[in-house]
């Protein structure tokens, strides 16, 4: 991984070399060991940014495998089960998976950045006559749907931002470490009701790069390897009509019971989960779609301490999108990965049998999982 | 908070959506229907996510329902908004099933709720263009 900073000092491309070359050696190889390369690019730029030339940028040359991965934030952890599938079937060895974005440029804010129309009607095309901006507008739809669905109250969403400011007091690689109360989150005011600015990612410009291989040259590098046991997907559709509820009964049910079915386990047991969680909202909804809480409970768990340092289920445990680092789906694979290399510092976890790491686009619609391990065997 | 006087921000119509925003300037809310199995679908739809049908023909209906959820703006995105604000974006499920995206106007913005009953308000926001709004229905 490249350093995370909220100013702009390379260009995407740029970025993603330098962590491509930090990636390959970290893992043991050389450029010319390399046989895939699959490139996440940001929904938010340009092709001409991030383009399959990508491979001439990295010095690559003899790929077996190359493309550009366009799944919105699932993305990045569908590079890593197309690598494996890739691996599995024979038609490449070493697929480096990459990830680069800056949002922030010279003359844009983050906020200005990511503050495009949000579709959510499809051809209808009304959202721009309606003043409907901002993916925080599309969470803020599916925030208010739970909390009225389940009776409950924006404390729950509260929750979720102080869980993962306690982890990101903990890591030194995230942005913003001062504790957060309860209290604090009531105070602050809202964006777009019932979110607050509390409630949404934090971005910065970095890139992440990450080598995938056969199991047989996984002890090549410096630092243990990350296990894959099961990956799965899952695509619900946004049926906008009665008897669905694609805001709060989502694809990550399918993903999930995919991926625990692939790694023959199920949602018990998962010791920590590392959630793309780009709002509070979605982690409320992904704790209860994989499986891990009973729907319309998620908040008392996230409120009781369970997902914070110390509870039953560690929740991105980086400090997430929201207090660690928004790099789209790098970020909770970037987690998952330091956790089982045993790089977490004070936050470091004892239990990595079975790690839980997503990752979702759009408003929710499109989801992939993994499930990670720092053993080869199941366990 | 008047939408009239709203800078006009218009989408690029598409040809498939044509028939929704050729009834709302009529002072019409128009959705489709699967001829095959006949369920009702939000605009605009070119296969039955329920059986595949793509005979999917627009029909007007009253536009009475309720509010599915909702969202509040507190801070503008847009510079057509800015002196909007704070303003009510709504998922109002129409009484047939389907769901539409609208601003919500009227006496009715402050008591928002999930399940307050709506109508439809047709705002003109210039000499072109009228917008389907929805405001509370009276019990």
């Amino acid at each position: 991984m490249t350093e995370f900073t909220r100013n702009y000092q390379q260009p995407a491309w740029q970025l993603a070399v330098n962590a491509i070359g930090l990636a390959i050696e970290d893992a043991g190889f050389k450029h010319a060991d390399i046989d895939g390369l699959l490139l996440n690019k940001s929904p938010l730029a340009e092709l001409k940014d991030f383009p399959m030339e990508m491979q001439d940028f990295a010095g690559l040359s003899n790929l077996s495998l190359l493309n550009v991965v366009e799944a919105e934030g699932s993305s990045m952890v569908q590079t890593l089960q197309q690598a494996t599938m890739a691996i599995q079937s024979g038609m490449a060895k070493r697929v480096v998976c990459v990830f680069a974005d800056t949002p922030l440029q010279a003359n844009t804010s983050a906020g200005a950045a990511f503050a495009v129309a949000m579709p959510m009607m499809g051809h209808l095309g009304i959202e721009i006559a309606n003043g409907f901006y901002t993916p925080i507008a599309a969470y803020a739809m599916a925030a208010q749907r739970y909390l009225a669905v389940y009776n409950r109250s924006s404390d729950d969403l509260g929750g979720v931002a102080v869980s993962n400011r306690r982890w990101a007091e903990l890591n030194d690689l995230a942005k913003l470490r001062k504790p957060l109360s309860i209290e604090d989150y009531r105070a602050a005011p809202y964006l777009i009701e019932p979110l607050k600015m509390l409630d949404c990612a934090y971005p910065v410009n970095g890139a992440i790069a990450v080598v995938v291989s056969a199991v047989d040259e996984a002890n090549k590098g410096a630092h243990p390897a990350a296990y894959i046991h099961g990956m799965g997907q899952g695509h619900a559709g946004n049926i906008n009509r009665r008897g669905f509820q694609p805001e709060i009964h989502t694809g990550a049910k399918q993903a999930g019971e995919i991926a625990y079915k692939m790694a023959g386990i199920t949602a018990k047991d998962i010791d920590a989960c590392q959630f793309y969680d780009a709002f509070s909202i979605s982690t409320l909804i992904n704790l209860e779609q994989y499986g891990l809480c009973e729907p319309g409970t998620a908040g008392d768990f996230v409120l009781a301490g369970e997902t914070s340092p110390g509870g039953k289920l560690p929740v991105n445990t980086g400090g997430g999108h929201l207090s660690g680092y928004y790099l789209q789906g790098a970020t909770p694979i970037s987690e998952a990965l330091l956790q089982i290399r045993q790089q977490g510092g004070a936050r470091q976890l004892s239990a990595l049998d079975n790690l839980l790491v997503t990752g979702y686009g759009g408003r929710m619609q499109f989801h992939a999982a993994l499930i990670m391990s720092q053993h080869e065997e199941r366990r | 908070m008047k939408f009239a006087d709203a800078a006009v921000v218009w989408p690029d119509v598409a040809e498939v959506a044509a028939p929704f925003y050729q009834g709302m300037q009529q002072h019409k809310v128009m959705i489709q229907r699967c001829e095959s199995c006949q369920t009702y679908l939000p605009p605009v739809q070119v296969v039955c996510d329920h059986c595949g049908g793509n005979n999917l023909l627009w029909q007007a209906v009253k536009g009475g329902g309720e509010v599915y959820s909702f969202v509040v703006y507190h801070r503008s995105f847009h510079p057509s908004f800015d002196d909007k604000l704070p303003y009510t974006v709504a998922l109002i499920e129409l009484t047939e099933g389907p769901r539409l995206q609208a601003l919500l106007v009227g006496e009715g913005v402050a008591q928002c709720q999930v399940g307050m009953q709506v109508k439809p308000a047709f705002i003109k926001i210039s000499d072109e263009h009228t917008l389907l709004c929805f405001d509370k229905a009276e019990k």
